[in-house]
């Protein structure tokens, strides 16, 4: 009886095997020969060449995973703090609305004055500006775009949208309080678009 | 034998990198590329799915620094997550999926050794990549994973979720297949009763 394959993969890497096995693969010239042929592919396996370099520079593709990665991760810790707000804001008119029989609440205090600084606002809107002008001058989206880059710029277009939205009301209403945070995530935001849609236009480049 | 370890990495990158050096993530993407690439290809024999997880590997390997902690080679950490991410590809309904609707259509270019950049190989190295692709997708990751990359059985087992004998059998499918294909009116096989069904 021959050694079967599994006996012989076992001999050639060295793992225990029934002595009469070894003995019979000792005195058997078939299975030597088969023994030997096991060992033939496994160097021809690891001879095998590495695989040629790439056409293209694959670094460039990893960095916009990244930047996408990243500009992925920080979108809800930075979206939070409002869905928070929003919705604190929704159940109290929610319960505004359900127990309008309920005596009204004393007047509120009115909100702590908050003093904005002004010239950090300013620089904020600056900035936001340059970034405006630097997404400007990007060439178009390309019409066939990268899923790794394609929904984080869409991401951060309907963020940016939604801050100017709070922008807006927050101009609308005369209220302070939280435009300079608005301002501050809007340049972020405004800041990760324009990386993104810079590694968007190399790539189309490449 | 692997060529992870051959690369060639500065011994200051891995903190360099670790604390947002670019230079230094990217002297260890072009020092690990290679072997990383090679053994994505080894095991997913499509070259694009390949490439593009090559680029999911270093993407993790450069976001999870942090949890490298120095005990094991650098190597050794990054053919770890490239491994554990072609296999969890290859285990993806959507590869599976695709592997039934190539199983009806021809093979094309972009399988293993098809392509203009692979031109250079011998005729005995390209009848091997592709003998290695035609392998089912558990036999062809045991067999490059013990043969050449050097785990164990016991490693094997655990990495597809089974058994050191789950990685045995695979061995002896995949080397009577290979045989099979490389060979295929000198298979000579009265001494080996096992089944060649991939």
């Amino acid at each position: 009886m021959h050694a079967r394959l599994d006996e012989l993969l076992s001999l050639r890497d060295g793992a225990p095997v029934d002595a009469r096995v070894r003995a019979h693969v000792d005195e058997c010239a078939q299975c030597a020969t088969e023994l030997a042929h096991t060992g033939s592919l496994q160097q021809s396996l690891r001879a095998l060449a590495p695989v040629p370099d790439a056409a293209t520079d694959g670094w460039a593709e990893v960095q916009s995973r990244l930047a996408a990665a990243r500009a992925k991760a920080s979108l809800p810790a930075r979206v939070a703090p409002y869905a928070a707000a929003a919705s604190v804001v929704a159940l109290a008119l929610f319960a505004a609305l359900r127990w309008t029989d309920v005596p009204a609440p004393a007047e509120p205090r009115s909100a702590p004055l908050i003093v904005l600084d002004t010239e950090s606002l300013d620089e904020l809107r600056s900035r936001s500006q340059e970034l405006e002008a630097l997404l400007a001058a990007l060439p178009e989206r390309p019409a066939v775009a990268r899923a790794g880059t394609s929904v984080p710029i869409e991401s951060l277009e309907a963020q940016v949208q939604w801050l100017d939205h709070q922008l807006t009301l927050a101009g609308a209403t005369g209220q302070a309080t939280g435009t300079e945070q608005l301002w501050r995530d809007r340049v972020e935001a405004m800041n990760s678009l324009v990386q993104l849609r810079y590694v968007e236009a190399q790539q189309v480049n490449l | 034998m692997s060529a992870f370890l051959d690369s060639d990495l500065p011994p200051d990158a891995v903190p360099r990198a670790r604390a947002g050096d670019v230079a230094a993530q990217e002297a260890i993407y072009r020092a690990f590329q290679k072997p990383v690439r090679t053994l994505a290809r080894r095991l997913v024999p499509r070259a694009s799915q390949a490439e593009d997880l090559a680029h999911d590997v270093f993407v993790e390997v450069l976001q999870s620094l942090s949890q490298y902690d120095g005990r094991g080679s650098f190597a050794g950490w990054i053919r770890t997550i490239t491994v554990r991410k072609c296999l969890m590809h290859l285990r993806s309904p959507w590869h599976r999926g695709l592997r039934w609707v190539e199983g009806l259509m021809p093979p094309d270019a972009d399988a293993a050794g098809g392509g203009p950049a692979d031109a250079s190989r011998s005729g005995r190295s390209l009848d091997l990549e592709r003998a290695l692709a035609q392998l089912g997708d558990t036999a062809r990751a045991v067999v490059w994973l013990h043969d050449v990359e050097g785990y164990t059985h016991a490693e094997i087992g655990a990495l597809l979720g089974g058994t050191a004998s789950l990685s045995k059998s695979q061995l002896v499918r995949a080397h009577a297949r290979l045989r099979e294909l490389l060979e295929p009116d000198g298979v000579k096989t009265p001494c080996m009763p096992v089944s060649t069904n991939c």
